[in-house]
């Protein structure tokens, strides 16, 4: 038994050796380096980002009327299968607290380990700044995860001073009543924002919303660093063998499409969430020139032609064959995509890298992929659905929420919403970071991140949709109707009745599913 | 061949065949996570099960992301520096708070486990039927409708330290409550119902006679359990402690909850790391889980006899 014990030991021992194998073994900075703050040495990539947007380089708009060519396909050398690994560290405060400093808790869901070092960079560039305060930036799971954990904390009165959320778990928070409104704070006249930030951030829809500013009441409880859109993927190669040089522009179009490039294992549209979902299912009303909600978004309105259009549509495709759900689960457009069996998915441009890995290991060799935006249909214009995080700031002490909020501010710097972006292959709230964005080229992408290297094209030709973007309602009682409208999807394309959804004619599905979703929005807060 | 031997031999062939088909059903996702581990992510988000050529270096990617993308700095001369943050090992301090929370909570459980059944299966008291079949009842709670309460807890309550030297006065002293500490990942888990439930019946199945031995000999209960009760209960002791070790591996919401820092995180928190709202590096992913179920299959294989003795004489059907 002890031999037994003693190979389990040795077992245990080299899987830490294992564990903390070092390919090429550097020493990690003395703990007493640690206190060196960042800012005065800050890395290259952020010297360049400060330099001043030239007047001559495009505006995001003009990126739209004039998008780069459909990613080229890169050697199918099995180099290419592997896509750049992270390059950041996880690694201790740089900047250790100053005796009384005010501690500043922030929790954040953003996993990758390039995305963690981002937010551990602003914390230490800010304390080295700020020595009264001291915030401690952790990663605490998806915004599911810190929805449950916020709930909790405001329960047990221990909540952090920023959390960041969806705007719908934001908007919970505050029924709560744990958030701060941050108007007060953007207008301050020592720590506000300046009128020509608060005025570039200010970026309104054509429903009215703010894109960059969660609103309700007219406060605002979440501010966003960066958004990231909705947009068509599609498979170039596939449409221009069908005889298409072009993305469809027209709904009518996007069948035409769909009739010819759906033979044998090749389809068109994946119905996989997020391709097919209540987002995606949100612009498609819109861009049918749809209202999808009442103006102050206590009705609900897609059982109009626009919403009955939509689902007829989605039932006609999945009838012909033309949708289906992709061959594998989660993501399973993104793999079918990249195997070159799909024309056509809905996805967030933060996947841009994830597609591109996708297309680059196909066993066959890579080929031409891009985005669009969703077609239209009458005289609507092609459209983009915005999603992303917030962050909201909870109710503690005057001090700490003076503290949180100058750590708002410091993110919201153009630099830090440059980085943001491309960190996550978001989208900055200001036109000057965007701008900043757009002079970049491909290898001072790659120093911040380098998987957004090979799609820095894709990501420059959404950015000029910032202009056409649409954003779904976002008060606190839509987020409970979400799933009620996913039922009415899944009823239309399967054909199947269910205690959760009765109709599955598109007409009857659309109006079971706004009297549904009324239902709902009328019983909220009640 | 006679007819009776060649009948014995079909059905022997019918029951292995039943049961080779039934362990290769079980065996199916695991083979699939490691061939998985080995797969370009092309291949891996295709369904394909053999890799076409095996890429080991997953495994060395993996290490890297979850250590956080940097070598980790390991010195022979001092080992145990390893767990320091500094040192940039986050994998090894996942595995470390892991195996501390899993062999304290273990302890926990096996100790209130095992008074608490022998309470129930051997001492007679007012309301023992009632008092037990309330705390089966307990079993049908879901855990998730427990989380809040149980968080609610860790905020109020102080840990013992910080509590002693606020009552003291020490200088400096203030209460610190149990979140990112041992005690929220260790403490409300060292006593449940399926345990005690699980000690309960096998001390029900230990003879009277052992017990009135015993008492002739002048054992007290106390003396009972420990001479007697515990050294024939070997199987049932391994089966809960493997089982809640199974269970404290696996944790992923609690010690999200009630954790802050990486320091006290343990592997599957870290696992999340691979997980990205926009998607997933599935061959990356599967090389983590893989590396996460080594140290769980090592002990399995090592405990095996016992647990399926300590499942068979317990009556639970996985």
């Amino acid at each position: 038994m002890k031999s037994k014990m003693l190979f389990v030991l040795t077992v245990i021992a080299l899987i830490a050796l294992v564990a903390c194998a070092a390919p090429t073994p550097t020493p990690a900075p003395k703990p007493t380096d640690a206190p060196k703050p960042a800012p005065t040495t800050a890395p290259t990539q952020a010297a360049q980002a400060t330099k001043p947007p030239e007047a001559t380089k495009p505006a995001a708009t003009t990126a739209a009327t004039k998008p780069p060519e459909a990613t080229k396909p890169t050697a199918t050398a099995p180099a290419a299968t592997k896509p750049p690994a992270p390059t950041a560290t996880l690694r201790p405060p740089a900047v250790t607290a100053a005796a009384g400093a005010v501690r500043i808790n922030v929790w954040h869901h953003f996993s990758a380990p390039e995305q963690v070092e981002m937010m551990q960079k602003f914390a230490d560039e800010f304390n080295a700044k700020n020595p009264q305060f001291y915030v401690v930036v952790t990663f605490q799971g998806t915004t599911s995860d810190i929805g449950r954990k916020v709930n909790a904390a405001i329960t047990a009165n221990a909540v952090p001073e920023i959390a960041t959320g969806n705007p719908g778990d934001v908007f919970d928070w505050n029924t709560s009543g744990a958030v701060v409104a941050l108007d007060d704070y953007f207008k301050d006249a020592k720590d506000g924002l300046s009128a020509d930030q608060l005025a570039e951030m200010q970026m309104k829809l054509f429903n009215g919303q703010e894109l960059f500013f969660d609103q309700i009441g007219g406060k605002t409880f979440g501010i966003s660093p960066g958004r990231s859109m909705s947009v068509m993927y599609y498979n170039a190669d596939m449409l221009k063998a069908a005889g298409f040089n072009e993305p469809p522009a027209t709904w009518d179009d996007f069948d035409k499409v769909c009739a010819a490039v759906t033979k044998g294992d090749n389809y068109c549209l994946a119905i996989n969430s997020p391709s097919i979902e209540t987002s995606t299912f949100a612009a498609m009303v819109f861009s049918r020139g749809g209202t999808y909600a009442s103006a102050d978004e206590k009705k609900a309105t897609f059982d109009d032609a626009a919403g009955i259009n939509t689902l007829k549509w989605l039932k006609n495709l999945v009838d012909k064959g033309y949708a289906k759900n992709p061959s594998t689960t989660t993501r399973g457009d993104q793999a079918d995509f990249g195997n070159g069996k799909l024309a056509f998915t809905y996805g967030s441009t933060a996947g841009l890298p994830f597609y591109q890995d996708g297309v680059n290991g196909r066993k066959e060799g890579p080929f031409q992929w891009s985005i669009a935006p969703y077609p239209a249909a009458g005289s609507s214009k092609p459209l983009v659905n915005f999603f992303g995080p917030s962050m909201a700031m909870f109710k503690t002490t005057a001090e700490k929420q003076r503290g949180a909020w100058l750590f708002m501010k410091h993110i919201l710097q153009r630099d830090n919403v440059v980085e943001f972006g491309l960190r996550l292959s978001y989208f900055p709230p200001t036109k000057s970071a965007r701008d900043a964005i757009l002079a970049m080229d491909a290898a001072r992408v790659k120093q911040t991140n380098p998987r957004l290297e090979l799609v820095l094209p894709l990501y420059k030709k959404a950015l000029g949709y910032m202009s056409i973007g649409v954003r779904e309602p976002i008060s606190p009682a839509w987020q409970g109707a979400r799933g009620l409208i996913s039922n009415m999807l899944t009823a239309v394309y399967t054909g199947k009745t269910s205690p959760d959804f009765t109709a599955t004619d598109p007409e009857a599905a659309a109006k079971e599913g706004v009297q549904r979703v009324n239902k709902q929005l009328e019983q909220y807060g009640k | 061949m006679n007819r009776d031997r060649l009948k014995k031999e079909l059905t022997n062939l019918g029951i292995h065949f039943v049961l080779i088909s039934g362990a290769l059903f079980m065996v199916f996702p695991f083979a699939w996570m490691i061939l998985g581990s080995l797969q370009s992510y092309s291949e891996v988000t295709t369904g394909v099960f053999l890799p076409e050529a095996p890429l080991w270096s997953n495994y060395g990617d993996v290490i890297l992301v979850m250590n956080g993308s940097k070598p980790c700095n390991f010195d022979p001369l001092n080992p145990f520096l390893i767990l320091e943050r500094e040192r940039g090992c986050t994998l090894v301090r996942y595995f470390a708070n892991t195996l501390f929370v899993g062999f304290g909570t273990v302890l926990g459980v096996l100790t209130t486990g095992v008074l608490a059944g022998y309470a129930f299966a051997r001492l007679q008291f007012p309301g023992r039927e009632l008092l037990f079949k309330i705390l089966l009842a307990t079993m049908m709670i879901p855990g998730e409708l427990t989380l809040i309460p149980n968080f609610v807890f860790m905020v109020w309550f102080p840990t013992p330290e910080s509590w002693f030297a606020t009552a003291l006065n020490l200088p400096g002293a203030e209460p610190h409550n149990w979140i990112d500490t041992y005690y929220a990942l260790i403490i409300p888990w060292i006593a449940t119902v399926f345990s005690i439930f699980i000690f309960r019946q096998f001390f029900r199945g230990i003879p009277n006679e052992l017990f009135d031995a015993a008492v002739l000999d002048g054992a007290t209960h106390s003396r009972f359990l420990v001479s007697i009760v515990l050294p024939l209960s070997k199987p049932v002791l391994i089966t809960s402690a493997l089982l809640t070790f199974l269970g404290t591996w696996n944790a992923l919401m609690w010690p999200l909850l009630v954790t802050n820092s990486p320091e006290m995180r343990p592997i599957q928190v870290g696992l999340r790391s691979l997980i990205t709202e926009a998607g997933t590096q599935t061959q990356l992913l599967l090389a983590g889980a893989t590396i996460t179920i080594i140290p769980i299959i090592i002990l399995y294989l090592f405990l095996q006899r016992w647990f399926v003795e300590g499942i068979s004489s317990v009556g639970i059907r996985g």
